[in-house]
């Protein structure tokens, strides 16, 4: 009697601890925000993996010795393929989530690639008049549901059991103002945070939160300041900025960090928007319950060059008892902050040739040695306009303590010219000039992929490439990186050395972000392959021959044989 | 009775023209409207030339056709021969990834693209 009610009791209070822990069966099923904070070793439930979008898997069962037998286990394709495949895939609970172009979204099988759902969304033809389409980078899930933002203007939320709509909210009006949604958003406790495209447009970026229950808007953050000292004139009306990646957040201090796109438009010819224009080309932290505006650092006052910081990673990490943030734009310059208070701990180049600047000051994040491309004759600029690096992200591994991230070092001319903002009956492009794609000076553009440290900027190991790489990395507890280049192979390095230990060509160059998940107690190697970008488009200036380089979308799932 | 009847046709109007409605970006396209036979100045006319270069610069930019049309992921256009009514109808129109014009600018300025597309076709590099 007295064993029977001590197993009821038992019972209860472990019912109780499960609620509470808020991972029983069915929460679980449906990846609840508690298990966002508290990541599965087997799983990859968001954007960046973790929410200090360190994007490294602690998986080890293939590492340094055995990733010579990795071999396919299935491949899926997504079909409508234009622009490649940009995305990165979610994992949870074995279901392996991913979007294609158009917004076409599938659920499958993570050990077979068997489909249990796709869900192709309805789209306005009005996507047809975008400049950013038809890619997709990526989704996001939490209570039960799989999240994404459209490419006409709308977020939805499907059923992750059965791809059912749950709720879709119109948050642009893309007819009229020419924006969209390419980015994945975030969950972050009741609430989806997702930014838009904006930078060269002729409107206000805004960062959202929707309730993640129902789709109803929570808070907007305007990424342009109402200030006439940072937006002389009206030149804020037409100011850009928008956050179109996904940001990162420190449950312990409850705050998002989130980048900001560059300001409109892209190149002043002088007097376009006199100011610091606030709060472009900034890292913010805000408060996810409010959108409050907790503090922020603008790493490109007044950004005479497009050096959106709108991108890739933030990468939350502690260092002797120093809570940091580790934020790079596109100037290529690596930002170091104490991310409790936005002040600067170090600035470093990730790229070797620059001359957009003399230097930034490590101390304080001032740009000395300003060299702005201005109206009349075409301007040589280090680094090019894709940046020193693109929106790919890099990957940190604790174990190591290195961060694996590319660069690319590619020049250009600018020609500045004068423009009016266009706003009807619908937003036109707003650059305020054009470019083109040079080599550096005394020799040829390339890239690299480097191991660095990512606070002092030290470097481990670096490979490079004769095209610049685009696509994210992956870091595994195997100690491996995983990283796909332009020409269509996808490689695994020593994380140590940089030593080559693994290839395969996938037919197609790599822009997407590869992942690493377990079924049953095996590991999987999932890569995006597919190229397509805005950002290739400008390659072919310095190698014709990437024009012709196919094109394509296929995921490639890799397992031991 | 009469407005009743009035009252149904419309429904049935409105119904129709939903399930008319282009519903998703790749499969059905919006219709697009008359395309104008003939430009309404001379394509080339210097002035309208420098006029489309502009706007080739503010709308067709480095990403897509590369500067001054040479060679990028999209079709070079320099040294090229393009039928008038064809260019037009693609920069109009597009064709996914090349977005579609038609809203964005009024049929002058598409003619002025035109104008200055057509002045490249004999550029020899």
């Amino acid at each position: 009697m007295g064993s029977k009610r001590a197993w009821w009791w038992g019972a209860v209070s472990t019912l109780l601890v499960l609620l509470l822990l808020d991972v029983t069966p069915a929460r679980a099923q449906g990846a609840g925000a508690t298990r966002l904070l508290n990541v599965d070793p087997n799983d990859w439930p968001m954007y960046h993996r973790t929410y200090d979008t360190h994007r490294f898997s602690p998986l080890g069962q293939i590492n340094k010795t055995n990733v010579k037998d990795l071999g396919v286990a299935w491949v899926h394709q997504p079909g409508a393929v234009v622009q490649g495949l940009e995305s990165t895939p979610i994992v949870v609970d074995g279901v392996l989530y991913y979007s294609g172009s158009y917004n076409r979204v599938f659920a499958l099988d993570g050990a077979t690639g068997r489909e249990i759902w796709h869900y192709f969304a309805k789209l306005d033809p009005v996507v047809n008049t975008l400049f950013f389409q038809p890619y997709n980078r990526g989704l996001a899930v939490g209570h039960g549901k799989v999240f994404f933002g459209t490419l006409d203007g709308r977020v939805m939320a499907l059923d992750m059991k059965t791809g059912k709509e749950a709720w879709s909210t119109t948050v642009l009006d893309s007819k009229k103002c020419s924006c969209n949604f390419t980015g994945a958003p975030l969950v972050v406790k009741d609430k989806l945070i997702i930014g838009q495209t904006s930078g060269e447009l002729p409107i206000q970026g805004k960062i959202y939160a929707l309730n993640a229950a129902n789709g109803e808007k929570a808070w907007e953050f305007n990424t342009i300041k109402n200030d006439p000292k940072s937006w002389g004139g009206d030149s804020g009306k037409f100011g850009g900025g928008g956050g179109w990646m996904t940001g990162s957040y420190d449950p312990a201090l409850n705050l998002v960090y989130w980048g900001t796109a560059n300001p409109a438009p892209d190149y002043d010819w002088g007097d376009a928007r006199p100011g610091d224009n606030l709060y472009t080309s900034s890292v913010l932290a805000l408060d996810p319950d409010n959108g409050q505006l907790k503090w922020y650092h603008q790493e490109i006052p007044h950004d005479d060059w497009d050096y959106d910081a709108g991108l890739g990673e933030s990468l939350v990490l502690d260092r002797d008892g120093k809570k940091l943030l580790v934020h790079q734009n596109k100037s290529g310059f690596v930002f170091v902050y104490d991310r409790t208070n936005g002040k600067i701990q170090n600035v470093w180049p990730m790229n070797h040739v620059y001359n957009w600047v003399q230097r930034i000051d490590a101390k304080t994040g001032e740009l000395i040695g300003r060299n702005p491309p201005r109206l009349g004759k075409p301007h040589f600029i280090c680094p090019w306009i894709a940046g020193g690096r693109s929106w790919n992200s890099g990957s940190y591994n604790p174990k190591t303590g290195l961060w694996y991230n590319t660069a690319m070092e590619v020049c250009e001319e600018v020609t500045v010219e004068k423009q009016t903002p266009v706003t009807e009956p619908a937003a036109g492009l707003f650059f305020g000039g054009d470019q083109v794609a040079k080599h550096p000076p005394g020799g040829e553009a390339y890239g690299h992929l480097d191991a660095r440290d990512p606070v002092t900027g030290e470097r481990k190991w670096s490979v490079n490439f004769k095209y610049p790489p685009i696509g994210s990395v992956l870091s595994t507890g195997g100690g491996l990186v995983v990283h796909g280049d332009v020409e269509g192979v996808v490689r695994a390095y020593d994380a140590d050395s940089g030593e080559e230990l693994w290839h395969f060509r996938t037919g197609s160059g790599h822009r997407g972000g590869p992942i690493s998940y377990a079924v049953n107690g095996k590991q999987y190697i999932a890569v995006p392959s597919g190229l397509g970008s805005l950002v290739l488009g400008l390659y072919p200036a310095l190698w014709p021959e990437v024009a012709d380089f196919p094109s394509g979308g296929a995921l490639f799932v890799f397992s031991l044989k | 009775m009469g407005n009743r009847s009035v009252r149904v046709a419309a429904l049935a109007l409105l119904l129709a023209t939903i399930a008319m409605t282009p519903r998703a970006v790749g499969q059905a396209m919006r219709q697009p409207p008359p395309l104008p036979t003939t430009p309404p100045f001379d394509l080339s006319d210097p002035s309208i030339v420098d006029a489309g270069s502009h706007l080739f610069r503010q709308t067709c930019t480095g990403y897509c056709h590369g500067a001054e049309g040479r060679l990028s992921r999209a079709p070079a256009l320099r040294g090229r021969e393009f039928d008038t009514r064809f260019l037009f109808q693609r920069i109009a129109y597009g064709a996914p990834p090349m977005p579609a014009f038609q809203t964005l600018l009024n049929p002058e300025d598409i003619w002025k693209l035109v104008a200055y597309i057509k002045s490249l076709q004999s550029v020899k590099e």
